[in-house]
Order: C-alpha cells, then sequence, then structure tokens
C-alpha cells in the first residue's frame, strides 16, 4: 500500500474520532439541559 | 474557536510548512499528530492525578468532576496515539503491532484508565466511586513515567525523546520542531476546551441527580 495512504488514513482517523467525541459530548449536553429543565418545572409545580 | 484555529493552522503548517523527513518520507507527518496526542493524555492523566489528590484530601466533589473529565479526554487521546501509531509503523517497519516496550506500556495505560472508567460506571454510590477511583487515578498514574522512560529503560524500536528530555539530541530539523510545538499547543488548547465542556457536563449530571433527590 501507498505510505501515503496511511497518512490520509490516520488524519481521517483523527478528526473522525476528535468530531465524534464532541458531538457525542454536545449530545449528552442538550439532552442533561432538557432533563433539568423538565425536572425544575416539575419542582416548580409542587411548590 | 482558538482551539479549532490553531488545530487549522497546525494542519496547514503540518503539510505546507514541516519538511518532508529524508527516509521515511511523508507517512512521518503522522509524527505531529501522534506525539501531540500523547502528550496531551500525559496532561491528562497528570490531571486526574493531581485532582484525585486534591479531592481525597480537600474532600471538594468539583475536583472529582475535573478527575473524571480528564481520564475519559485522557483514554480519547490515548485512543489517537493507539491508531496513528500502528498507521505510522506499518510503511516504517512493516508491521501494525510489535511488542515493543513503548506500545506496550502505552497499550497498559489505555487499559488502565479505561479500567478506570468502567469503575466508575460499575459503583453506584457516587461518593464511594468517587473515592475508589481517586485512589485508582493516583496509582495508575505510576505508568506514565514508566511510558515516558520506557525507551531509556529497555531496548527498543521507537524513535527516542523529541521533547523535554530531548535536548540537542533529538535530531529533528528546527523547522519540524516548530510545526511539532504548534501541533502540541493546539491540542493542549483542544484539551482545554473539551475539559471544560466535560465538566459542565458532569456538574449539570450532579445537579440532576440533587434535584431528583429532593423531589423523591
Amino acid at each position: 500500500m501507498n505510505s501515503s495512504l496511511f497518512l490520509i488514513i490516520a488524519y481521517l482517523m483523527l478528526w473522525l474520532v476528535l468530531f465524534g467525541y464532541v458531538v457525542v459530548m454536545n449530545s449528552r449536553l442538550e439532552k442533561l439541559s432538557q432533563q433539568l429543565k423538565t425536572l425544575q418545572a416539575e419542582r416548580e409545580k409542587r411548590e | 474557536m482558538i482551539s479549532l484555529s490553531l488545530m487549522l493552522l497546525s494542519i496547514v503548517a503540518v503539510f505546507y510548512y514541516a519538511p518532508v523527513e529524508r527516509t521515511m518520507g511523508i507517512v512521518q507527518k503522522i509524527f505531529y499528530f501522534h506525539v501531540a496526542s500523547a502528550w496531551t493524555g500525559f496532561l491528562a492523566f497528570g490531571m486526574v492525578f493531581v485532582c484525585s489528590i486534591l479531592f481525597l484530601w480537600k474532600k471538594k466533589v468539583s475536583f472529582d468532576f475535573w478527575a473524571y473529565s480528564s481520564a475519559e479526554i485522557g483514554v480519547v487521546f490515548t485512543s489517537l496515539v493507539l491508531i496513528t501509531g500502528p498507521l505510522w509503523a506499518k510503511p516504517v517497519w512493516n508491521t501494525y503491532w510489535t511488542w515493543d516496550p513503548r506500545l506496550t506500556t502505552t497499550l497498559i495505560l489505555w487499559l488502565v484508565y479505561l479500567g478506570y472508567l468502567l469503575l466508575r460506571k460499575m459503583i453506584a454510590s457516587p461518593e464511594k466511586a468517587a473515592r475508589i477511583a481517586a485512589v485508582y487515578g493516583i496509582i495508575g498514574f505510576i505508568d506514565v513515567p514508566i511510558v515516558y522512560l520506557s525507551i531509556r529503560l529497555w531496548r527498543t524500536m521507537h524513535p527516542g525523546y523529541v521533547m523535554i528530555m530531548a535536548g540537542q539530541n533529538s535530531g529533528l530539523h528546527p523547522l519540524m520542531f516548530q510545526v511539532l510545538m504548534l501541533s502540541v499547543l493546539a491540542f493542549t488548547c483542544l484539551f482545554i476546551t473539551l475539559l471544560i465542556l466535560r465538566v459542565s457536563i458532569e456538574k449539570l449530571t450532579n445537579e440532576i441527580e440533587q434535584i431528583k433527590q429532593n423531589l423523591s
């Protein structure tokens, strides 16, 4: 296999892992923010 | 934004500023992100070590948030080291993997911190998980200097030091060294950004748990 192909795969993997991690973190953050809003609304309702 | 700009700048520098290495050719350009990922992994695990000590000493839960978040990010960057390393090794050593001391100790380091993350998921009580993980995080850090010194302690085919202990013997072209430093800076900024984001997730989770407890 051509050595430049290894370079391309390595860079693609690097960006895939980093972007993948950022996307997963953002979706976790979004989900938690939504959950927090729901819980806060429930707490206000009880008070 | 700064992290993204620095990352893009470092890519441009890697491909347009850094010279092509004579023996290995263009594939050597993996080196800039391979070393920067390894550095960030060490930094993250160092952070776990410091925050774990502070957590056990001060008993402040925020130190645990920083330690846990750092461990997760450290595993991500060490995974990158273990992905980019074999891709660099194949055209140069003609094999993806060899049980070389540097490679083996790095794999152990990755497994140690993967164990740290699993441990946290397995223990139901958050307080107990934090205490046990802090002790584990402190002991686990022992592998970091072992990984770093492995090329001096044992016979290895892995390239020598290029940072910190390299001195005049790194054999690195000045332009290559400048690009490496830029990559290290970009990865460090990215680590800080990810860490802040990850800690905010941890704080939010904690807040949700407290509200849930109050409601029940």
